[in-house]
């Protein structure tokens, strides 16, 4: 192609139409990056490379010794424990997911509404929960053995068991959620094409229902094996020491930085591996619908006695559901040090709930979850909308590179980031100013920032591509300047999007406490440290009440979230 | 109103270049249309023109003002969008305010104005209503109004009416047309209809894969289309490569492929074609041209009818000719409809045949 050269001369771009400007502009975006997300996974990575200041391969011959077999069982464990989550999640939400948007049952809303109770369940309550219920002297298996006049308690969870039990009510939801999207929005034509075609009831679930399904099933496979992979929580409660998560903790407990260092980097190369996976597999899974189709028909119950057992077996879900709950209520009342053999606390107050907002100590950790989860959300806000923006807006190179490190918080466990924090902050760096940031209020809010970030980051995203880019130019050519046109225009239509989003996200940091239990101070204790304390010092009403605040919190949160993304998505046309 | 001038304009993204040397003048008061498919370069073009991306070489004036690289805000356009952007978080009314309130006139003033504009598109008293309340038409009138509030010197419209239905499409294109007209304000409009770029136009720019393929009056480039691609995309000629067999006064006498021979006039040779017996020609018949032969003495032509339609005015075929398809429609005046495979013979008027260059393309340049 030859240039016409005589009378065009290349344009001379202002400053911000240079295509370096953007990267000044984020700038303090890949500082952040760099010195949150990657800085801290290279000292931990660098550190378990080091003893005593030389380089040595020692931790790592430690880790992978056959003499003290701790770290390979403890590998062993997790992966173990992990699988049969996926497997056990996958039976109940899947099974869930085909009996509530395939048949037409008495009890169906009830039962429909009830099943995403566990996600208002912080995991460290959660994890309690299942044990005052269900534990060797739990409600249950002594109400039992009480009233059938057992010897002995008839079954008690307990162990690894234990940790699956609770693994498959608190994540089950992720298979159950979009497995039943999936049914609801399947084309059924498609199967009734296939019908027409002469297949089989049988042939048409194997062959056109269970591949439409595939993806999502993997998809939620590879997302609860690394949530199970990170779980502290519920190994902490029926006392597995050796998971890596766990053993991560010991180690740093027993001030054996180096060897927490190896184990994270193990847990770190998994969890971010399984990520990999995920992401890849999410690029090539395609399978929308093409047409709308007709609406999918749910097959009404139509004998009595079927209709009797749909409605106990609803009744019986949905106490299931509703008794971690319901279980923290009660002991939330019940006087601290006086529930012992009985099967329920004999004694009630409601001082736990008045110490809560008078007594200042009580308060304090209420006070730093709420403050230390606001400063969080809130850096995850600006962080986030400024990404977003540039991402959604300008073109520039770098763009994936900045998406995939976003991500990777995504995948790293509560206790590596905590220790990953440890390992960067406990001397000065340059990206904390020459501070020491570990053993200061900041880590917490900090950590925050960091396990949020891919949450928040995902939602803002998602309102700015969502919404319609050239409004903003519009308001451009009718003269307004960008930084008016930023505020009036763009700000209000994402504003919902951005708002439910960073709930979310502060909800998570109400509900945090793997991070928190590796990094608080005496004065930073959250919520589900403090919890974790009371419980230990059998100060189960006051540990209750703590919890039941949690529980309202995010339930109310989450209402609020879900009411704002219903409102802007009806005004974002 | 403002005369637009893009001088040797550029647009390059990476290896890829969008729009090459664009180079032409819009002038005051006129309505000026971008038309060409998808991808041709016509919303880059107009893109650059409102500020919102500049040019990778060259210059765009407005009034002799050098404006390559100002703002988007200090251009003083006025723009409507394909999907009308407007902000859904505002009332009519303060959609149309927008760019007043910006200019920072008084209350009452704005309200007039608003008020005015909304009446201008028939919206009159729709000022408190919600963005998601209205009609697509009328989204589209309001956006109109939003952009003529401001009483920009050039309106710039990018495909306003790709997302109405036909029947409102007709309403709302006469609409613009007369608003321009009461308002005489310098236009420019981007589609990729030829019709409604013919019936809506005082000059029409056509381009393909980012390079001007030809500028006129929607007649000029009906009647003489510059080039193949024209030719087709325009007036849906029929193209036949043929070789010039002698010239003589003012005719030119050519031999298609199967050895038809065919009369032409030298005045339809369009633009730079080198003429000399023995060489390439394209020739371009429309199919409105063709008459049934009526004993006249040249351009007689014995065909195949491949395929025929009835529509009742008229009757479309596509008949064989040298192998290529020549589409022909007849006015209705009484015949038997041509079935496949009958012949037909048929007469092509001196005056009808035109010779033409290849499109224009990057190899050529």
């Amino acid at each position: 192609m030859k240039k016409d050269n005589n009378s065009s001369s290349v344009t001379k771009l202002p400053i911000s139409a240079k295509p370096w400007f953007i990267y000044i502009v984020l700038a303090p975006i890949f500082f952040i990056l760099l010195g949150y997300v990657v800085y801290p996974l290279y000292r931990v990575f660098i550190d378990s490379f080091y003893v005593d200041g030389k380089f040595s391969l020692e931790l790592y011959k430690r880790f992978f010794s056959l003499s003290s077999r701790t770290n390979i069982q403890a590998t062993w464990n997790s992966l173990y424990i992990s699988i049969l989550s996926v497997i056990s999640c996958g039976i109940v939400g899947t099974g869930l997911a085909f009996l509530l948007e395939s048949y037409e049952f008495p009890g169906r809303k009830v039962l429909k509404a009830f099943a995403v109770i566990p996600m208002a369940l912080p995991s460290l309550i959660g994890a309690i929960s299942f044990d005052f219920l269900y534990g060797s002297t739990g409600i249950i298996p002594r109400g039992l053995k009480e009233i059938f006049g057992l010897a002995k308690v008839p079954f008690y969870l307990n162990g690894i068991a234990g940790v699956i039990v609770v693994h498959t009510f608190t994540m089950y939801t992720y298979f159950y959620l979009p497995i039943s999207a999936a049914l609801r929005n399947r084309d059924s034509s498609l199967e009734e094409a296939a019908l027409n075609l002469g297949a089989s009831k049988g042939q048409v679930f194997r062959r056109v229902t269970l591949p439409m399904l595939t993806p999502s099933l993997i998809a939620a496979s590879l997302l609860v094996f690394m949530i199970s992979m990170a779980s502290y929580t519920a190994p902490l409660i029926y006392g597995i020491d050796r998971t890596l998560t766990m053993q991560i903790v010991l180690s740093r407990t027993n001030g054996d930085l180096g060897m927490a260092s190896a184990q994270s980097t193990i847990l770190t190369i998994i969890s971010v591996s399984f990520l990999i996976i995920m992401r890849l597999y999410e690029g090539k899974r395609n399978y929308a619908s093409v047409s709308k189709g007709a609406a999918v028909h749910r097959k009404e119950v139509k004998s009595q006695f079927k209709k009797t057992l749909a409605i106990i077996a609803s009744i019986v879900a949905v106490i299931i559901l509703l008794l971690p709950i319901l279980t923290i209520i009660l002991i939330s009342f019940s006087k601290d040090g006086t529930w012992t053999y009985q099967v329920l606390p004999p004694k009630y107050t409601i001082a736990h709930y008045a110490e809560l907002f008078t007594d200042a100590k009580t308060w304090k950790p209420i006070k730093n979850s709420l403050v230390m989860s606001l400063i969080a959300t809130a850096g995850n806000v600006i962080f986030g909308v400024i990404v977003a923006y540039a991402v959604s807006r300008v073109k520039f190179k770098g763009k994936s590179i900045i998406d995939k490190l976003i991500m990777i918080p995504w995948a790293l466990p509560g206790t590596v980031v905590g220790i990953s924090l440890i390992a960067a902050f406990n001397v000065p760096s340059i990206f904390s100013f020459g501070q020491v940031i570990v053993a200061t209020f900041w880590i917490i809010p900090l950590a925050y920032f960091i396990r949020h970030l891919p949450l928040i980051y995902r939602s803002t995203y998602a309102a700015f591509s969502q919404t319609d880019s050239s409004c903003e130019e519009a308001a451009r050519g009718l003269g307004a300047n960008w930084w008016y046109s930023f505020r009036k225009i763009v700000l209000p239509m994402v504003a919902g999007g951005i708002a439910s989003g960073a709930i979310l996200g502060f909800v998570q940091g109400i509900g945090e406490f793997v991070a928190s239990i590796l990094l608080y101070t005496p004065r930073s204790i959250p919520i589900s440290v403090a919890i974790y304390q009371k419980m230990y010092s059998f100060h189960f009403g006051t540990a209750c009440a703590y919890g039941v605040l949690q529980i309202v919190l995010v339930a109310v949160l989450l209402l609020i979230s879900e009411k704002i993304k219903g409102d802007s998505e009806i005004s974002a046309i | 109103m403002a005369d637009v001038i893009l001088e040797h304009v550029n647009k390059q993204f990476g290896k890829f270049t969008a729009v090459e040397d664009a180079d032409f003048h819009i002038k005051s008061g006129e309505f000026f249309t971008f038309l060409g498919p998808s991808g041709c370069g016509k919303t880059t073009t107009l893109r650059m023109i409102a500020g919102f991306s500049y040019p990778s070489e060259g210059r765009i004036l407005f009034d002799q003002r050098d404006v390559t690289t100002l703002a988007p805000n200090k251009r003083d356009i006025g723009m409507v969008f394909q999907n009308y952007a407007l902000f859904p978080h505002m009332t009519i009314g303060e959609n149309v305010a927008f760019g007043l309130k910006i200019r920072k006139l008084n209350k009452q003033d704005i309200k007039k104005r608003v008020a005015r504009a909304l009446d201008l598109v028939h919206l009159s008293g729709y000022e408190n209503r919600k963005v998601h309340e209205i009609s697509g038409g009328q989204q589209q009138r309001v956006a109109l109004a939003r952009a003529l509030v401001i009483e920009p010197k050039i309106l710039l419209l990018d495909e306003p009416l790709s997302n109405l239905d036909a029947k409102l499409r007709d309403d709302t294109r006469s609409e613009i047309k007369r608003l321009q007209m009461e308002l005489g304000i310098t236009t420019i409009y981007v589609t990729h209809d030829q019709s409604e770029a013919m019936a809506i136009s005082d000059r029409i720019l056509i381009m393909k894969n980012g390079i001007m393929q030809q500028i006129g009056t929607p007649y000029e480039v009906y009647a003489k289309p510059k080039n193949s691609f024209v030719a087709d995309f325009i007036g849906k000629h029929s193209i036949f490569t043929a070789y010039i067999e002698k010239i003589e006064n003012d005719k030119i006498f050519i031999k298609l492929k199967d050895g038809t021979s065919l009369v032409g006039l030298k005045e339809n040779v369009v633009s730079d074609i080198q003429l000399g017996p023995g060489k390439e020609v394209l020739a371009a018949i429309r199919p409105e041209c063709v008459e049934l032969y009526r004993n006249q003495e040249i351009n007689r032509l014995d065909t195949k009818v491949i395929h025929s339609e009835f529509t009742g005015m008229s009757a479309n075929y596509q008949l064989d000719l040298a192998g290529d398809t020549l589409k022909a429609t007849i006015i209705n005046q009484g015949e038997v409809l041509k079935k496949k495979g009958e012949s037909l013979t048929v007469h092509i008027p001196v005056k009808s045949l035109y010779f033409l260059n290849k499109e224009a393309s990057h190899e050529e340049r």
